[in-house]
């Protein structure tokens, strides 16, 4: 057997009161008196005439009908008539995308539909349970089947934003798997779901609260970028008018709290305009942003991260000069060093060498050529395996005559010719390395249309081993590729406040949620990315609630449970009016 | 041990007025209205032949040539019978136990101090005796005084019937008074066919006049042990006084009824002033 309201139990300590009363009754100090003769004269005479006696007999007599009959009326479970939810299972979902953060009716639309959805909770009896789940881009149960009044209304409050795009459709998928049919009532929170979206709950009752406002005016960054040309720095912004009216949009471009650039931006209603901005100052990254109190202030802001590809490419005097013709041709600049030593510690650059070793140390990313050396027949047909620096690169007919043996510890053959290594990429001296075994002159490669495409991708792929990181959507993963084999590293807002850590040994970089510019470091290195809106999220959205499949909800048999303070409140009458008795009844028996 | 003596020595000039035509016939000091043998003039009376010739007063029939005989009043005693109530209801309160023994021990004195017959019983106990003579007055105080036995009868009017030997001139009942009046309405009847005075003395305690305590008390009757439990507030004290001065008046009219005389007596007052001004004023010491 089990209790199910065991915190009753407290009122035992009435009763002990009750027991307690009894025993220690009036105490009464003894006294020897001469003679109680006229005392009891007294006490005779009193009794004779006690109104309160006359009265004693028919006040008991009021007092415990009064009693039973707030007993009755307490058991008779009086309430007020609320309104009572439908469904045995109810299941929410929260939208917590981005959209979601603009103006609602008190506060944003989340913390609105937030309140909404508790106001709807408590109509709720005791035999409904509730489901939880958020909807953003990878849906997730908070609660499942709870009935607990209290846990429900936590879980919801404690829900927040996530500046995702909303994924409905698996949303929607994980629903239907755990609603009932016939018994779920699934309610939508969200501001601009659509009907079409809701093919997978086709057979149960929906109900979408979507948070509908009467003024919606929002202004937007659709897009910011900046690129680097021949030394100079410009950027793109792209800015939209989302309301019916013309606005003045004062647009500034900033970094490190400087501003750059400032312009005043005229839009018509609907209209999207691009706007160039050029000659910034050479930035690690720069924050575009629209000054405006708009509805919706979390699309107002867009982070651009500063990729400093390496441009400059340092090469060796023996080097092949069909080669540097090579990559000099997709935009590099090749500068020929005199001195080996003497370049080998730039920074930010790329290196092309050969030899017949591979160097000591090296500081930045290289493709090595092993020219002089043992040289083996290469005796089969080249294999290429699937890499991508091999996109569009097709090694086929490619011969290669003869190459060098060489095993190195951390590349990775991705050309191979039998059991001979021609082409391996990976990491030596902690910097990425292609090592091609072979010379040029033993190949007939660079007469292929495929060789420059190689070339591009080796310096795409170098290049973007680099410090860049990139650009990010709220809360999204990824593996990035670091130079820096620390393992541990710090994730710092625009403010300077530490936000998260990452490590290289744990699970893959996940992006922090709120969008801006942060900055990733260690003690020896700083780096920047930005965490930028879904595309999708750059405007409000908004529809009207509708309810669909109302007749697939079978009606609930419950039976209507009582209001708990009702009842409550005629006990406690119930059991004053028993004090009062008992006083009574004690003083009756004293006097 | 009080001292007593201001009291003895004041004492020795009262005695007990007693409005008497009793039946004593033995010598004492009281003036009987019998023309008797005691040494005080009374008056003049012709003389008759057969009276006593050695009275004739010689000098009035000097000048008056007329024999008469001159008549002295004659000494007669009278006996008292002082019944002092020792039940447990006079024993309760210290104070008016005391004054009680005191009292008797009193009037016991005055009356040995003027050569009356003294019979004492303290009632509801086996003390008592009978004595005469002014020399063991102070003695007879002291015992009185000294008085200690156990209570054997909770009832004063009964054991009172018990404790009455042959009628004496003079009955003093000291007691508190708080039994029901029937009872001693009996103990009157049982009284009246005597020839006799009977003074009534009520002697209540303060406490019992003004119950001092309060609060919620059970008050136990210290002669037959019976409880009742009553709140103290000032009501249930009005009406208690209430019901004990219509008690008091009732026994005083009940004692006007059988012709004894009443007098009321409170311990608050010292032993002196009663004997010397109350019982003076009430008419029982002169």
């Amino acid at each position: 057997m089990h209790l199910a309201n065991p915190y009753y139990f407290l009122l035992l300590i009435f009763i002990v009161a009750f027991i307690l009363f009894y025993f220690f009754r009036k105490k009464y100090t003894k006294q020897i008196i001469p003679s109680n003769l006229l005392w009891e004269e007294v006490l005779k005479e009193m009794r004779a005439t006690s109104w309160f006696h006359k009265w004693q007999n028919n006040l008991l007599f009021w007092l415990q009908l009064l009693c039973l009959l707030l007993l009755m009326f307490a058991l008779v479970g009086p309430y007020f008539s609320k309104e009572t939810m439908k469904g045995k299972q109810i299941i929410l979902l929260f939208d917590t995308s981005a959209s979601m953060a603009a103006n609602g009716k008190d506060f944003n639309r989340l913390e609105d539909s937030k309140n909404e959805a508790v106001k709807m909770l408590q109509g709720i009896q005791q035999n409904q349970t509730v489901t939880v789940l958020e909807v953003n881009d990878r849906p997730k149960i908070i609660l499942h089947d709870e009935s607990d009044r209290n846990k429900i209304s936590r879980a919801i409050k404690d829900i927040e934003l996530s500046y995702t795009h909303e994924d409905w459709q698996s949303a929607t998928e994980l629903t239907a798997s755990l609603a009932k049919e016939g018994k779920s009532a699934i309610h939508i929170f969200s501001d601009g779901l659509e009907e079409e979206k809701m093919n997978n709950l086709d057979s149960f009752y929906v109900e979408v609260h979507n948070q509908e406002q009467d003024q919606e005016e929002n202004l937007s960054i659709l897009s910011f970028g900046v690129s680097k040309n021949d030394n100079k720095v410009a950027g793109i912004a792209m800015v939209e008018n989302q309301t019916d009216s013309l606005q003045k949009v004062p647009l500034l471009v900033e970094s490190e709290k400087i501003v750059l650039f400032q312009q005043e931006v005229e839009l018509q209603p609907q209209e999207k305009k691009i706007v160039a901005i050029n000659d910034l100052p050479e930035k690690s990254y720069y924050n575009a942003k629209i000054d405006v109190d708009d509805d919706y202030l979390v699309d107002n802001r867009q982070t651009a991260v500063f990729n400093k590809q390496a441009t400059t490419m340092y090469t060796d005097k023996e080097m092949n000069p069909f080669l540097i013709k090579g990559f000099e041709a997709i935009g590099l600049r090749v500068i020929q060093m005199e001195n080996k030593e003497e370049f080998l510690n730039k920074k930010d650059s790329i290196f092309l060498l050969s030899g017949s070793t591979l160097p000591k140390n090296m500081e930045a990313p290289f493709v090595f050529f092993f020219v002089d050396g043992k040289k083996a027949e290469v005796q089969t047909a080249v294999e290429a395996s699937e890499d991508e620096l091999l996109l569009h690169v097709d090694m086929k007919d490619v011969f290669i005559a003869s190459a060098m043996n060489q095993t190195i510890e951390g590349v990775k053959p991705i050309v191979k010719g039998g059991d001979l290594p021609l082409i391996q990429k990976g990491m030596v001296h902690n910097q990425p390395a292609i090592l091609i075994h072979f010379d040029l002159k033993d190949s007939d490669w660079p007469l292929h249309p495929s060789f420059p495409i190689f070339l591009y991708n080796m310096y795409q792929w170098l290049s973007s081993q680099s410090n860049y990181i990139g650009d990010f959507q709220p809360l999204e993963s990824r593996t990035i590729h670091l130079t820096n084999q620390a393992a541990d590293w710090d994730i710092y807002n625009e403010s300077d406040q530490l936000v998260g850590s990452f490590s290289m040994e744990g699970e893959g970089f996940q992006a922090p949620k709120l969008p801006g510019v942060y900055q990733l470091t260690n003690d020896s290195d700083l780096m920047y990315f930005s965490v930028n809106l879904d595309d999708r999220e750059k405007m409000i959205a908004s529809q009207k609630s509708f309810i669909l499949n109302e007749d697939q909800l079978k009606e609930n048999e419950i039976t209507k449970t009582q209001s708990d303070w009702l009842w409550y409140l005629l006990c406690m009458l119930a059991f004053l009016i028993l004090c009062i008795e008992w006083e009574v009844y004690r003083r009756a028996n004293r006097v | 041990m009080k001292d007593y003596h201001q009291l003895l020595a004041r004492m020795n000039r009262r005695s007990l007025q007693v409005s008497t035509k009793g039946a004593g016939m033995q010598n004492g000091r009281r003036k009987s209205h019998i023309h008797g043998t005691s040494l005080d003039f009374a008056d003049y009376k012709i003389y008759h032949p057969g009276d006593d010739i050695r009275q004739i007063d010689w000098n009035v029939y000097g000048r008056t040539n007329k024999p008469y005989i001159k008549r002295f009043q004659d000494e007669k005693e009278i006996s008292v019978s002082i019944f002092l109530d020792a039940t447990s209801s006079m024993k309760q309160v210290l104070v008016k136990w005391e004054l009680a023994r005191e009292l008797a021990a009193s009037l016991a004195y005055i009356t040995l101090s003027h050569e009356d017959r003294l019979s004492f019983a303290a009632v509801s106990t086996d003390f008592s005796f009978h004595r005469k003579g002014s020399v063991h007055n102070k003695r007879t105080f002291y015992e009185i005084v000294g008085v200690r036995n156990d209570t054997q009868d909770e009832s004063f009017t009964q054991s009172l019937a018990n404790a009455l030997t042959a009628p004496t001139q003079l009955v003093i009942l000291i007691t508190d008074g708080l039994e029901p009046l029937t009872l001693f309405e009996e103990s009157f009847k049982r009284l009246k066919y005597r020839n006799q005075q009977i003074w009534l003395i009520q002697l209540l305690s303060e406490t019992e006049i003004n119950p001092p305590f309060s609060g919620d008390i059970q008050l136990v009757d210290s002669e037959n042990g019976k409880m009742v439990d009553v709140s103290l507030n000032p009501s249930i004290k009005t009406l208690y006084k209430n019901r004990l001065d219509h008690h008091n008046d009732n026994l005083e009219i009940l004692c006007a009824t059988y012709g004894i005389r009443y007098c009321r007596i409170s311990d608050k007052l010292d032993i002196q002033t009663i004997i010397l001004r109350e019982l003076a004023f009430a008419g029982l010491i002169q």
